[in-house]
């Protein structure tokens, strides 16, 4: 059996699953399009990433494409933790205003008795 | 000389606490015995602790969820701001400080008049200080003089006396254990004037068990870093 199909599929069905679902920018779509894209080239023509490999100093496709995927997780890691970041801060916000607004309304509620 | 009644009155403390059901009574009880206006921030504890402190007689603010210390003081410092307090006094809900001491900063607040005075331990009593402790405290003294240039002989100390108008200014964004370092820090930025005073810390079991470890220095120092890059 040829794996060829199965990524190609695969890497099809996650393009459709990004685009789809995605509420992110243009970047994204447009990066995830591009990779998978890439990907499915590579897939048939695996002797295309060697010689982009060896046109760029590096001494094999496997290689480079671990490079490249090194550099995307933590591209991607980085974008995770920013966004996390932005929520932590967004939930601290939230229960802060929450809990003054409870406080304040049960201080007022105790200077009327 | 213990401060008057007026300004007994205008004084809010603010006490941030995450379960600690145990002890938050008498600690509030003898804020309580002072002062009157005392805030007890409960960050989402799981115990009884908010309704302890309100059977104690401080206001509660609880948050739904747990924050950190950070933001359960800075959110105690806004709900003080706008009871309109002049003086606020951050404070742990351990019971390692002493009322006691407030009486003195808030003389010295008012007669050096700065606008934020610092407890510290090491120009004051230490009771049962452990030796890991000892070095952690002093290596957190260094870093702030190094990224601060501030020379303090107390950076981890939460008992802390403010100005209003000081209080105002700053803005705890660090929601952990890093706040911390993080008032000193816009204490520097905002050039704000500060003073130190000698307090009393009570280290007991309990307070032990429930202070910072070590090796959570390096988490703090990982959130300074962080939270300067992201600014």
């Amino acid at each position: 059996m040829m794996i060829q199909p199965v990524i190609s599929l695969m890497l099809l069905g996650i393009l459709f699953f990004t685009l789809v679902q995605s509420r992110g920018g243009h970047i994204l779509r447009s990066m995830m399009t591009v990779s998978v894209l890439v990907g499915i080239v590579l897939t048939w023509m695996p002797s295309l990433s060697n010689t982009i490999a060896h046109y760029l100093g590096v001494g094999r496709g496997a290689d480079l494409i671990f490079y490249i995927w090194i550099l995307v997780s933590m591209l991607a890691l980085a974008s995770l933790y920013f966004s996390f970041n932005r929520n932590n801060k967004q939930i601290t916000e939230l229960t802060r205003s929450l809990a003054l607004h409870i406080a304040e309304a049960n201080t007022a509620q105790a200077h009327k008795k | 000389m213990p401060p008057c009644d007026e300004i007994r009155g205008q004084t809010w403390f603010v006490i941030a606490a995450y379960n600690e059901e145990s002890v938050i009574r008498s600690v509030v009880t003898e804020v309580r015995s002072r002062y009157a206006n005392v805030i007890v921030v409960d960050d989402g504890s799981t115990d009884g602790t908010g309704s302890e402190a309100i059977d104690a007689g401080a206001i509660l603010v609880a948050h739904a969820v747990n924050l950190g210390q950070g933001a359960a003081l800075q959110t105690g410092i806004i709900f003080a701001l706008r009871r309109h307090a002049k003086y606020i006094v951050t404070f742990d809900a351990d019971g390692q400080h002493s009322v006691k001491d407030v009486d003195s900063m808030l003389d010295v607040l008012n007669t050096v008049n700065c606008d934020v005075v610092l407890g510290s331990r090491f120009y004051g009593t230490t009771e049962n200080l452990p030796r890991l402790r000892w070095f952690t405290l002093k290596a957190a003294i260094l870093f702030t003089r190094l990224s601060t240039g501030l020379r303090l002989t107390d950076t981890h100390n939460g008992l802390r006396v403010m100005q209003a108008e000081a209080a105002k200014r700053i803005q705890l964004h660090q929601n952990g254990m890093a706040h911390a370092s993080e008032f000193l820090e816009q204490i520097a930025e905002l050039n704000l004037s500060y003073t130190e005073v000698a307090v009393t810390i009570r280290y007991t079991e309990y307070s032990l068990k429930k202070g910072q470890k070590f090796s959570n220095s390096l988490n703090i120092l990982m959130d300074l870093l962080i939270e300067r890059f992201t600014k």
